[in-house]
């Protein structure tokens, strides 16, 4: 054996290999995503010779290994794919409960006001302060159905914007994927250390599992592919960009085809989406309910300020159509009472019409109010049907002991109605009744002390209606507020189950591939040794030649 | 393979355990600063749902409960009106008595009949009581004085439809409507014309005719007392129907309580508990966090 020391130089290489591999180790002990790294030491075995062939020839470092295990990785994904989804949810629903209110504000505490108001004005019809009372509950009403909506429609831009920001940094990071897959690929190639870019692109996959729940594929090129549902996003050192259509959903930006979220951040944002929209929905019957039921009692009413001169209805589209399935309000087959009334002598004609929504048009009921002596019906260009009285004379519906239009027709033609408005988001009350509190009908026969119009409105309260399903109007509030806050518990649990998961995952991955800084010292401590003793040897090495050279000297 | 334990996992770990009990100990501080089970829908679903229903059953019973209010009110004015007049009949037959008494002479029926003609103005005021600038005995019409006394007699310009008042689950009628007991709608003679056919027989210083107006003061006295009856069974039917409601509203109100307030001492003691835990935690983690192989080596 010469006496050459190779040996021992190859372990003070290792060692000294190692050492840096540990450095590297604990400066990024603290560093997100960085994956604790290895030097990788194999024995050199001997060369040729009958000798030399049975001692090794030290030890080599072959590679800087990384401790990441592709299993664990997957399934965080996943977790932060679904993570990032009920997180998005959550919020948004937490939010939306806020602009619901709880049972002791808002609408809840409005629309019991307003029912317990119209019973005190059905005592005192005639009291100018009690109608006024009244009208005002009215508009509280109307402006919190304004505010709520207001605020969902609010909710919902600020949650465009929301999706347009995830697009952003969705293109951003795979922008970068892109990027980092070329640099790999060379590295791969060449044989050189890729190890921080790995971790780079890893933690990048991470962030967009997050953002948009994507699926992630390494080819045997080094390159990463990332797909959303059926979208490539990266392919190689090709990333498609994703866009938005400008109202919340996505475009593939190079075709310009719909691409759906599957998970992540932006299937919360469509999710969130879609549920404040059916909340509205609900908002929106539920206004809608209330203004039908209330405008129907006051249509077939006789309002304190006297028989009406004239009068005009809500806009239709089609006026020769069949007239039901162009209003919003359930309406039938139905009948009531028109009253012509000599304003001179008091003379009172009371005829009775019959008409049927499902199969008459506007033009037919304009026809047979302008039938009626002393009374006019013409259909306006907008699709109005206007009523006229001869002078001298005035006309009313209300029903005097015979039918009350129980079919809705002329409530929901906004005859005598206090709330207009389409939906929740612009409910309002009557700016007409609003100046005069006198047209509101709240009688059903002549004579300003008759409320039992009122006394009718007060008990909608407790009445099944038809267009909330059967529901009273309180009943329908309590059920659209346990509806909000299940849906906002239920994405709180799946938030919360799925964060749990997250993290017992995150738990796993750092068990095995970050730094633990005891692992790193007793590393040290051995390297440190290895290459004492390897020095050593060296110092044998010289002073065993030295004493040979003795020799020859 | 059992798992490493590395920094970072025990960081993790620890700092989740410290957040869920910082939830919770949030959680109880709120339910216990508000004395409130929920604090917004979602922390109990089920019970804001029913909270609300009772909210709205609360607020109609509290309306009706106002509505009653109004019309006692109303039912009490109309009974002291008709008992005024019951009053100015008593004082009217002692009138007739002693102006029918054929001893009496024409000045003392004269003034005699003055005094007639004061009740009569009397009762007239009284049928035209009105609460607030509402007529009481007009029917529907209550805009108006109902009656008015001219040369013809008593006339009447309110009608015969009853205002109705629904109080729960009664309808309660606050005054009778139509003409009677005060004129007559072509049945026997009202209040109004009994004193003004005693007052012209006085005027006419006539004691048969004063005698044989008594018989219409009777007839009014009747139907008076007919009304005060009408008027004390529709505030009997109002005070059960108020009693109902009371009950109601009472029950409502204890469900109520049930359903939103929280259990206090119950929350209370979590509280503590769970405040203790934390602090414990606390103390666990900052004695653990600080090892290290190093202090050793």
């Amino acid at each position: 054996m010469p006496l050459d020391g190779t040996t021992a130089l190859s372990a003070l290489r290792a060692a000294q290999r190692s050492l840096d591999v540990v450095a590297q180790n604990v400066a990024n002990a603290n560093t997100p995503g960085y994956t604790r790294q290895r030097a990788e030491l194999q024995s050199v075995s001997g060369t040729d010779g009958p000798l030399r062939s049975q001692i090794g020839r030290g030890v080599q470092a072959v590679e800087v290994s990384r401790a990441a295990d592709r299993l664990v990785e997957g399934r965080l994904n996943t977790a932060r794919a679904s993570s990032g989804e009920s997180g998005v949810l959550a919020a948004q629903l937490r939010e939306a409960e806020g602009i619901f209110g709880g049972p002791d504000t808002g609408i809840g505490v409005a629309l019991s006001d307003f029912f317990a108001t119209a019973q005190t004005l059905s005592a005192r019809p005639d009291d100018v302060a009690a109608r006024e009372t009244f009208l005002a509950q009215a508009e509280v009403l109307a402006a919190d159905f304004r505010g709520v909506a207001g605020g969902l429609a609010e909710q919902r831009s600020s949650l465009r914007l929301g999706v347009e920001d995830t697009v952003d940094q969705v293109n951003r990071a795979a922008g970068e994927i892109v990027q980092l897959n070329d640099e790999i690929r060379a590295a791969k190639i060449a044989g050189r250390n890729a190890n921080e870019l790995l971790d780079r692109r890893d933690q990048l996959a991470g962030e967009l599992s997050q953002l948009a729940g994507v699926t992630t594929n390494e080819q045997r090129d080094g390159t990463m592919t990332v797909r959303m549902g059926s979208f490539a996003l990266v392919t190689g050192s090709s990333a498609r960009p994703l866009a938005t259509d400008g109202s919340g959903g996505l475009l593939d930006g190079a075709s310009g085809s719909a691409v759906t979220a599957t998970g992540g951040k932006l299937a919360g944002y469509r999710e969130a989406d879609a549920a404040l929209g059916e909340l509205g929905g609900e908002l929106d019957e539920l206004a809608r309910g209330v203004r039908d039921s209330v405008n129907g009692v006051l249509a077939t009413g006789y309002p304190a300020s006297g028989p009406a001169s004239s009068a005009s209805s809500r806009p239709v589209a089609v006026l020769g159509a069949t007239l039901g399935p162009q209003l919003d309000s359930p309406v039938g087959a139905t009948s009531f009472n028109v009253t012509l009334t000599n304003l001179g002598t008091g003379a009172e004609t009371t005829t009775t019409i019959t008409f049927n929504p499902e199969n008459q048009s506007l033009s037919d009921l304009s026809g047979e109010l302008d039938g009626l002596t002393n009374l006019s019906a013409n259909l306006t260009t907008d699709g109005r049907l206007e009523l006229q009285a001869d002078a001298g004379f005035g006309f009313d519906f209300a029903p005097r002991g015979g039918p009350d239009d129980p079919g809705g027709v002329l409530g929901a033609l906004g005859f005598n109605g206090v709330f207009e408005g389409e939906g929740a988001a612009d409910l309002s009350v009557s700016s007409a009744v609003r100046a005069d509190s006198r047209l509101l009908a709240l009688g059903q026969a002549p004579g300003s002390g008759d409320g039992r119009n009122a006394g009718e409105i007060a008990d909608l309260a407790e009445a099944g209606l038809p267009g909330l399903a059967g529901r009273n109007p309180g009943e329908a509030f309590a059920s659209l507020l346990s509806e909000v806050g299940d849906r906002a518990a239920s994405a709180n649990a799946r938030l919360e189950s799925s964060s749990g998961l997250e993290a017992s995952l995150e738990e796993r991955r750092s068990e095995v591939s970050g730094v633990s800084l005891e692992e790193e010292v007793v590393d040290m401590l051995r390297f440190q040794r290895s290459f004492e003793v390897a020095a050593r040897y060296l110092r044998v090495v010289d002073e065993l030649s030295r004493e040979l050279t003795s020799l020859v000297g | 393979m059992l798992g490493r334990i590395t920094l970072q996992a025990r960081t993790q770990r620890t700092l989740q355990g410290m957040n869920d009990n910082l939830r919770t100990l949030e959680r109880l501080e709120a339910q216990v600063a508000s004395g409130k089970r929920f604090q917004r829908p979602s922390d109990d679903p089920a019970r804001v749902a029913r909270s609300a229903l009772l909210r709205s059953q609360g607020r109609r019973l509290e309306g009706s409960l106002e509505t009653a209010e109004v019309v006692r009110n109303e039912l009490a004015l109309t009974d002291s009106a008709l008992q005024g007049v019951s009053n100015v009949l008593i004082r009217a037959n002692e009138i007739a008595v002693q102006g029918g008494s054929d001893i009496l002479g024409p000045e003392e029926r004269a003034a005699l009949a003055q005094e007639a003609q004061a009740l009569l103005d009397e009762t007239l005021g009284l049928a035209n009581t009105d609460l607030g600038g509402r007529f009481l005995f007009g029917g529907t019409v209550t805009d108006r004085e109902p009656f008015a006394l001219d040369a013809g007699g008593p006339t009447y310009s309110g009608n015969d439809t009853a205002r109705v008042v629904g109080v729960g689950p009664a309808e309660i009628q606050p005054a009778p409507a139509g003409a009677p007991p005060f004129a007559s709608a072509g049945g026997p003679p009202g209040v109004l014309d009994a004193l003004t056919t005693l007052r012209d027989a006085l005027s006419a210083n006539d004691p048969a005719a004063v005698r044989a107006s008594l018989d219409e003061l009777e007839g009014a006295r009747g139907l008076t007392t007919a009304s005060l009856g009408q008027v004390g069974a529709q505030q009997s039917r109002l005070d059960s129907a108020v009693d109902g409601l009371q009950a109601r509203a009472d029950t409502v109100e204890g469900l109520l309580g049930d359903t939103e307030n929280a259990d206090l001492t119950e929350s209370i003691v979590d509280l503590q508990l769970q405040r203790t835990a934390y602090e414990r935690s606390l103390e666990v983690v900052s004695g653990v966090l600080r090892v290290s192989l190093l202090d050793v080596l």
